[in-house]
């Protein structure tokens, strides 16, 4: 056995050369089923097509502890130059609303980052589980007699009892931080039981919406944060930094995929990682039913070929129904149903610094504009059906400069007599601004799709993700109901000035949640892959990322694909008892 | 990253019909060496350094040109690939020792090491950009976790003032200060570090610097070619000099040359890309950690109240000791205003800005509320 590695490109045992499992993509259900599989003894290779911030992962440094990643509060480095984001000079997407366009490239195609662990890495790790009525949607709103034509709702093939254990593994694994007391807890939340970590020390902005939440009689609660309030599981405490959703934690204090259920695989000895590896096929049989190995480009930009007894796509939805198209598998619901959630932004600009400088990505939000009954077990009758709503904001000054002061805006203060220096001394749009974000949930439509596009190229020659979108009128419809009562909040937690982010079908989603196209179900006609997350018609071949999503719910999915995940490697190591893997660790009081 | 999303489509929204576009006229040749050292001569730079202070002026408070941020495009400009020719994440006088000896091959150590043209072979160009770099590059990613400008606290109880701070390989300073019985708990300076890059940001940056002609492979992805932020070079030679030609034939002298009412008056008439350019890049060069060249002595970060990095600091200390075993800054605390801010609000003018920018007419269904008022803040 050979670890940590010192060869470039590899993280984990070096030694490995006959692998069980291999697992494409290192993000948040790659790394999960991994830890689960190594765990279990099988020979894991994990290829991961983005670079690795975090060198010596599967070692120690001269403290003992985790190596410190090169993540840092780098503006120029994670925002204006996206270190991890995919970049879509060379790998770009292209988007059209329906199927009678030219789709056309286009810069952010809700673009995800490639690197070792994935896009929670970057993300601000909230961790809310869905809710019991989210697994039983299609059956809910059929005896509430709404109907939405156009659309594809289905319930999920498994209950929120039978994902349960899977959260709490799940939650345990990331460093859940959150609270089921008081009025801190969430009333419409369907879990009940404590969480591993004590709740986030509230930051400034969420503390001021809070207040307009509360005087109109919500209930803001802290957010179930993969954050650690305390030093947990060999990582030290989180400092409030401010640099959070968009960074990568350069204390390692985000429960993030890398620093927790992929470092445990890689300290097995069980499992190797190949990082800058691009998949570009799925090797099959001549009747597409198993699968054999994939072939990839590895950095030099060399084709190499990788076997293993079972494969598992872990790419990310959008990446994973690509690279089935790519390999020729033709499951005519494959790469349909996508979901991204609507999110409905609202912005307040306030008279104080409210300084989202500090703090962590959100700390608060309300769950009383998602449409659900307390406890989350069905739907209220009046309402439509929206999402979470996160109270926070980061302050990226360079960012809001760029994004606030171009031309058209300079344009505009000159027209109003305001010196673009003004503008940027006196800051409304980074350290005045307060943001409420609704992840609002948006409808499964068959219509709603990723395929090949035509023309257009990545730097390997493969053709690139085509995404048809069109919002359905039941989130547009959501958003309307709600936009009047998310700026009722805003006025009355004292702000100045409020406004919307007007929405403009012909921008691509942008919201980061990247769900459905390979989704779950017992029947293969309206399916893709089975209650296990393997692929109806074939043996060998599975998924345990976001595609798997049968609906997008109204919150944070991430949590969630950690979940299933850990269900689906428990099924491939002990089938028929998945929960075997388990590890019932107790929750910390 | 949902702010980001939120103003990019309030900017798109706000009348971008208000500032006529002039189509770019690509009469220029492109030039044919990528390298020349510095890539921006003296000429060039004296027009960057009078257009970016225009945009960002010198007047009470320092802009554009106390933060340095013509030495922050200058450096942008500078890189390439293969800069750091013996790959130890550093370029230095080292690097140009390094090309000559890799003279006629193909690279060094690490992907395109010395190389830095990325032609495929390390020939007498190379060794022009390196000595280029020495003194112009900075990293496209400069290294983590920590920048040293914050303290690391105890890990146990917040005293900032630890000597043995966990163990940061500090090395150097770090080391000579333990052993000398000083207390230093402030990590070293990791942002100097150049990152390497992979093979696919190697191509995006020579897209970005050199233009899509640089990466065949890139001939079928439209955005190499149509995006506003690659082909830099040849944007910013062909953008300076016709500034300078726009202030002859507007004014009839060079644009270094004329008052900052006339500049301000070419920049409006100017290539409406390449001032969008200039404005991203000079406040790039203005708010950017001061390893990536501008910010100079975090004259930006003072001018608009920015802390900058804050790690290993943050704004919570962690401490066993105190309930919830977190303790704010007193100065700065993360769960309320600073002491001494007020409730004041902004200027006449940025009001008015805002009110137009909320107003119903732009973005619906928004708007100015009536009775704003400060949450926490003493009256």
């Amino acid at each position: 056995m050979s670890f940590p590695s010192t060869t470039p490109g590899l993280l984990g045992n070096t030694d490995l050369t006959g692998f069980d499992v291999l697992i494409i993509g290192s993000g948040a259900g790659g790394s999960a089923a991994a830890h689960v599989l190594a765990a279990a003894g099988r020979k894991v290779l994990i290829l991961e097509a983005g670079d690795n911030p975090f060198p010596g992962l599967d070692g120690y440094d001269n403290r003992g502890m985790m190596p410190w990643p090169l993540f840092s509060n780098d503006e120029i480095k994670l925002t204006i130059r996206s270190f991890v984001r995919q970049d879509p000079l060379v790998e770009p997407r292209t988007f059209r609303q329906t199927d009678s366009e030219t789709a056309t490239a286009h810069p952010d195609v809700n673009l995800l980052t490639r690197n070792v662990g994935g896009a929670a890495v970057i993300s601000g790790v909230g961790y809310p589980r869905f809710t019991a009525v989210d697994f039983q949607l299609a059956s809910a709103l059929s005896a509430a007699g709404r109907s939405f034509p156009g659309t594809g709702f289905l319930d999920w093939p498994l209950s929120y009892d039978e994902l349960a254990p899977f959260y709490t593994e799940a939650e345990i694994l990331s460093g859940v931080a959150g609270t089921n007391q008081g009025s801190d807890a969430d009333p419409f939340s369907s879990r009940t039981e404590s969480f591993p970590l004590p709740p986030q020390p509230p930051m400034y902005v969420a503390r001021v919406l809070a207040h307009g939440a509360a005087q109109l009689g919500y209930k803001p609660f802290n957010l179930p944060s993969a954050v650690n309030t305390m030093p947990y599981d060999d990582r030290p405490p989180c400092v409030s930094c401010g640099f959070c959703s968009n960074y990568g934690c350069p204390r390692n204090a985000k429960g993030s995929p890398a620093v927790t259920t992929l470092r445990k695989a890689l300290l097995t000895g069980n499992c190797q990682l190949r990082y800058n590896t691009h998949v570009s096929r799925l090797l099959l049989d001549a009747g597409k039913q198993h699968v054999t190995g994939v072939e990839y480009f590895d950095d030099d930009g060399q084709k190499q070929l990788a076997t293993a007894d079972v494969v598992i796509l872990a790419a990310s939805a959008v990446e994973s129904a690509r690279l089935c198209l790519l390999s020729g598998l033709d499951n005519p619901h494959l790469g349909r149903h996508m979901l991204f959630h609507f999110q409905t932004i609202a912005a307040g600009i306030f008279k104080q610094r409210l300084h989202g400088e500090r703090g962590r990505s959100v700390t608060h939000a309300i769950s009383d504009l998602r449409g659900i009954t307390e406890g989350g077990a069905g739907l209220r009758a009046d309402e439509p059906l929206g999402g979470i709503i996160e109270f926070g904001t980061s302050s990226e000054p360079i960012t809001a400069a760029r994004e606030s002061l171009r031309p058209e805006s300079v344009a505009l203060a000159k027209l109003v007599g305001v010196p673009f220096k003004q503008l940027l001394v006196e800051s409304p749009f980074s350290a005045h601004i307060a943001v409420m974000t609704m992840q609002g949930e948006d409808a499964p439509q068959p219509t709603n799709r990723v395929d090949l596009d035509p023309t257009v190229r990545d730097v390997f020659g493969l053709p690139v993700p085509r995404l048809t979108y069109k919002n359905h009128a039941f989130e547009l419809d959501a958003s309307a109901f709600y936009k009047p009562k998310m700026l009722k909040i805003l006025e009355m937690a004292g702000a100045g000035y409020g406004f919307f982010s007007p929405f403009d079908p012909s921008v691509p989603p942008q919201s980061r949640h990247v769900l459905g196209g390979l989704r779950l179900g017992d029947d293969p006609s309206e399916s893709v892959c089975d209650r296990w997350g393997k692929l109806h018609g074939l043996d060998n071949l599975y998924c345990a990322d976001g595609g798997v999503f049968v609906t997008g719910s109204g919150y944070n999915p991430t949590l969630t694909i950690i979940a299933l995940a850990l269900r689906t490697a428990g099924a491939i190591v002990s089938p028929g008892n998945a929960e075997r893997v388990l590890s019932r660790a107790p929750i910390p009081s | 990253m949902t702010r980001r999303q939120l103003l990019r489509l309030l900017a798109a929204g706000t009348g971008a019909a208000l500032l006529p576009a002039i189509p770019w006229q690509r009469t220029l040749a492109t030039t044919g060496s990528a390298a020349s050292s510095p890539f921006l001569t003296s000429a060039e730079l004296a027009i960057l350094d009078a257009a970016t202070a225009a945009i960002v002026p010198t007047d009470g408070t320092p802009g554009a040109r106390e933060c340095g941020v013509v030495d922050y495009i200058q450096s942008l400009l500078s890189y390439l690939p293969g800069s750091d020719a013996n790959c130890d994440r550093h370029v230095n006088a080292a690097d140009v020792t390094a090309t000559i000896l890799a003279l006629n091959g193909t690279g060094g150590a690490c992907p395109d090491g010395g190389d830095g043209d990325g032609s495929g072979i390390v020939d007498a160009t190379d060794v022009t950009v390196a000595e280029s770099a020495v003194f112009r590059a900075r990293p496209v990613f400069a290294g983590g976790p920590f920048s040293g400008r914050e303290p690391q606290p105890h890990f146990d109880t917040g005293d900032t003032a630890c000597l043995v701070c966990h163990g940061i390989a500090g090395g150097g300073a770090g080391a000579a200060a333990a052993a000398a019985g000083t207390v230093d708990n402030y990590p070293p300076d990791f942002f100097r570090e150049f990152l390497p890059l992979p093979r696919l940001r190697r191509l995006s940056w020579k897209i970005r610097i050199l233009g899509a002609g640089a990466v065949p492979e890139a001939a079928d992805n439209p955005l190499a070619s149509d995006s506003l932020e690659v082909d830099l070079r040849n944007k910013y030679r062909l953008g300076l000099d016709s500034l300078d030609s726009r202030a002859q034939q507007m004014f009839g002298k060079p644009f270094v040359q004329l008052s900052a009412a006339q500049q301000s008056q070419v920049l409006d008439k100017a290539d409406a890309d390449f001032v969008t350019l200039l404005h991203y890049h000079t406040v790039e060069g203005m708010l950017c950690a001061p390893e990536y060249g501008g910010n100079r002595d975090r004259i930006g970060w003072q001018l608009v109240g920015f802390d900058g990095d804050s790690q290993p600091l943050g704004y919570e200390i962690y401490d066993e000791s105190v309930p919830g075993h977190y303790r704010e800054r007193p100065d700065k605390p993360n769960s309320g205003p600073n002491p001494d801010e007020d409730c004041h609000g902004f200027s006449a003018a940025v009001n008015a800005f805002l009110a137009v920018i909320s107003s119903a007419a732009l973005v619906q269904p928004g708007g100015p509320f009536s009775a704003p008022y400060c949450f926490d803040v003493p009256a």
